[in-house]
């Protein structure tokens, strides 16, 4: 082997612990939850080193079988199902159609990328300095406490994303396509729903994922509008620290519960997230 | 370029059109705000002073209620248990329930915003009561008409426990009542005394008198036993680390800490008012002086002698290090008992741990010439009504406000899922008085001791400070005294600090 052969092959194995430290770093969480999850009470405070079931302490089922079957984690599934799926469809409906139009077309008094920015500008707008305001509204119109203030609020803060991602999809879709269809007699809904959106229907699937994923994961509108009958996943983990403590146990299991909806729909979709995310990275 | 004609696409919506639509939409909104509105519907059956007390609780049926409140145990149970007073009133209340923080925002915006979305509120004493006292119905008013129901066991200061209800009650003012006292958290001293017993040999060889804990046992002996139990871990022995305080995030339970320091020396107040009714201007701060100087010191040594994870525990945080059997003792409120005594989840349950009172000030330490006490301090929710809320709606709030903390509830809860009673008619409820004594099935009970007998009584209650920024005030002690003991700052730099801030806060 030559210099050059050994050179690449210490590039290969530094770059391989690397990502190996890397992936460790970022599943550490989840396994110390699903090993909290599967302790008794007194072993979460007390076991010490990486917490392996079977060596550092005895596995039990009960936390699960105690939580995952009550009311309250069930509702809390459901609800940030419907907020999440409803919040993500909305954001679609109304960003999608949004983006093509700073693609396609020319705004008279702000330039288009003035428009793009100014949606860009949404994500980066703390959202800690809109729960007030937002909660005063959802007061005002009596819905506090109702998925369908969560969904609003979430489609508010998930629809930039939507217009900044899908408009660059349209900009790399070819523009002839739809010129194509208008010169055969076409009219601009016609181009746009035949033609521009199942092209851009990929990445349209990948975008919905990651702002349900984002909704999904929301907490600060949903602690400060929910009180007791929206409450969501998020705020049901949380809701394991009462004033008599922190129930490490219940809060493993909450996760854990957490986790799986969004892990085994990226699962499902994973091709079309490749697809969408990749789509448009190498031009012809 | 994709091709546009002009006037297809962006068609410019006309101003006219415009106006029609915002106007719309305002009118939309207005409409909404006026559903909400009628949607606080209150039935009222007329009663005369003279009526019977069914047609009193039940002058209100069919009126609906919310309750906001924190998420502690009385509220849980109340929550599971709304039926008998549905029975009773035919009211139906909702309880919806938040962090402490939570519930101060939601809770402020409805006060002071006029609204009355929330008819009861939890006046958790000072950071809902002081800020928000003027926006709380007088309770005096109800108490005195004869067409309300009344409690048998009364409302004075008789009927609840020493303190509660100037604590929660009682702002700035005796001329109005702003709360019925709903919970209560007392701090109390928790200590393994199966450690202490197991240990006291050898500490006594080492510091020349035995390891217990008494109502005399003082805050320099806390420091001796924190010492006592470091150097063992360090010698290599499988100790708990001796002792532990709140000095985490929870801004509130930090400044309830010192303060218990501060007060058993001398009963040092932050400020000169009347403690139990606080002042909306209470003046310049005491912090700064020698006093408080010469304490901070003693508090840093004490922090310096802690769990080593002593500036991340905030109240929740501490009773789990000690339950996992970290701590060999910690000053903690007395509603904690019933989880340290679940043996499912703590080390330090079935026997192990003993209640006292807070510690007491040490002779050699007081700077001002004032008593040594076992300074004491709580929380104590109340119950409030929202001045807000129509007449009909407050005086139906009122029916609940007093079903809620009555004697039945309480005992109720107590039994139930470890509450805490406000109201000294629980004492003398069946098995109440055995309970004290384990074993027990209602082990917030093995506290009332040192909490109801002895820690909430003059002279080592301290109830401040009472002020409109009382919150405020928490943030600047928790940030100040956490530079000191993580060594940023010296004690005296720590408590000019504070003071400056204070008065500052304060207009001074």
């Amino acid at each position: 082997m030559g210099e050059r052969g050994a050179a690449a092959q210490l590039r290969w194995a530094i770059f391989s612990i690397i990502a190996i430290a890397v992936t460790m770093a970022f599943l550490f969480p989840i396994y110390w939850s699903f090993s909290q999850s599967l302790r008794n009470p007194a072993d979460t405070f007390t076991v010490a080193g990486f917490g392996i079931p079977w060596v550092n302490f005895d596995p039990t089922l009960e936390n699960w079988l105690d939580q995952v079957g009550t009311p309250e984690t069930t509702r809390a599934l459901y609800n940030s199902t419907v907020i999440s799926v409803s919040a993500a469809i909305l954001a679609l409906v109304l960003g999608t159609p949004a983006a093509y139009a700073i693609a396609r077309f020319q705004f008279r008094t702000w330039k288009n990328q003035d428009i793009t920015i100014w949606f860009l500008s949404q994500r980066i707008l703390p959202p800690v300095a809109t729960v007030i305001p937002f909660y005063l509204i959802m007061r005002s119109l009596n819905l506090l406490d109702t998925h369908l203030a969560l969904i609003l609020i979430n489609a508010t803060f998930i629809l930039p994303f939507v217009v900044v991602i899908l408009r660059q999809t349209f900009l790399e879709l070819p523009v002839e396509l739809e010129e194509s269809a208008l010169v055969d007699g076409a009219n601009y809904w016609v181009a746009f729903w035949r033609v521009a959106l199942p092209l851009a229907a990929p990445t349209m699937a990948a975008t919905g994922l990651i702002i349900f994923a984002f909704s999904w994961n929301e907490f600060l509108f949903a602690v400060a509008i929910s009180s007791q009958n929206v409450i969501t996943i998020p705020v049901h983990i949380a809701g394991a620290v009462d004033t008599r403590g922190v129930q490490f146990w219940f809060m493993g299991v909450r996760a854990m519960v957490a986790v799986i909806p969004p892990v085994l729909i990226a699962l499902i979709a994973q091709r079309y997230i490749v697809r969408g995310l990749t789509l448009g990275a190498v031009k012809g | 370029m994709f091709y546009v004609p002009k006037n297809a696409i962006y068609k410019r919506i006309p101003r006219r059109r415009f106006l029609e639509l915002g106007g719309g939409v305002a009118t939309a909104l207005g409409a909404g705000s006026i559903a909400v509105g009628l949607s606080s519907v209150v039935t009222r059956s007329p009663v005369q002073a003279a009526s019977s007390d069914d047609g009193k609780w039940k002058q209100y049926s069919g009126t609906k209620l919310v309750f906001m409140s924190e998420n502690t145990p009385p509220s849980f149970a109340i929550r599971e248990n709304l039926k008998p007073f549905y029975d009773l009133t035919g009211i139906e209340v909702e309880i919806l329930t938040d962090d402490l923080p939570v519930v101060q925002q939601k809770v402020g915006i409805d006060l002071r915003s006029g609204q009355a979305d929330f008819h009861l509120n939890y006046v958790q004493d000072k950071p809902i009561g002081a800020p928000f006292a003027d926006y709380f119905a007088n309770l005096n008013d109800f108490v005195n008409d004869d067409t309300l129901p009344q409690d048998p066991d009364g409302m004075g200061a008789d009927a609840w426990f020493e303190n509660f209800l100037d604590a929660c009650g009682t702002m700035y003012t005796r001329d109005r009542l702003i709360a019925f006292p709903y919970d209560s958290a007392v701090a109390c001293t928790f200590y393994r005394q199966d450690l202490f017993e197991q240990h006291s040999p050898d500490f006594e060889k080492e510091y020349g008198y035995r390891m217990e804990f008494t109502n005399d046992t003082t805050w320099k002996n806390v420091y001796d036993f924190a010492d006592f139990f470091k150097k063992l871990r360090a010698s290599g022995q499988d100790v708990p680390y001796g002792y532990a305080q709140h000095q985490g995030s929870f801004a509130w339970t930090a400044q309830l800490d010192i303060q218990r320091l501060m007060f058993a020396h001398g009963r040092w107040t932050e400020f000169n008012i009347d403690d139990k009714l606080g002042s909306k201007e209470p003046g310049p701060t005491n912090w700064g002086d020698e006093s408080s100087v010469f304490l901070m010191e003693k508090w840093k040594e004490l922090a310096d002698v802690a769990h080593p994870d002593n500036l991340a525990n905030d109240t929740l945080q501490l009773n789990t290090v000690y339950q996992a059997g970290q701590i060999a003792m910690q000053v903690q409120y007395h509603e904690f008992a019933a989880s340290i005594e679940d043996e499912n989840t703590s080390r330090a349950a079935g026997g192990k741990t003993a209640y006292a009172a807070c510690p007491k000030g040490e002779a050699s330490w007081i700077k001002n010439g004032g008593e040594a006490v076992n300074g004491t301090n709580c929380g104590i929710g109340g119950i409030g009504i929202n001045n807000n809320a129509s007449d009909d709606l407050k005086r139906a709030a009122y029916l609940f406000a007093i079903w809620s903390t009555s004697k039945n509830t309480q005992y109720n809860v107590l039994k139930g899922v470890g509450g805490t009673p406000t109201r000294k008619a629980v004492m003398d409820m069946p098995g109440v008085k055995e309970a004290r004594q384990r074993p027990t099935d209602m082990p917030n009970a093995l506290t009332f001791d040192a909490v109801y007998d002895y820690g909430i009584r003059d002279p080592h209650f301290v109830l401040g400070p009472k002020i409109p920024e009382a919150n405020e005030y928490y943030q600047i002690i928790l940030t100040e005294v956490q530079k000191c003991i993580s060594g940023q700052t010296e004690p005296a730099e720590a408590c000019e600090a504070i003071r400056d801030q204070v008065d500052d806060l304060n207009d001074i």
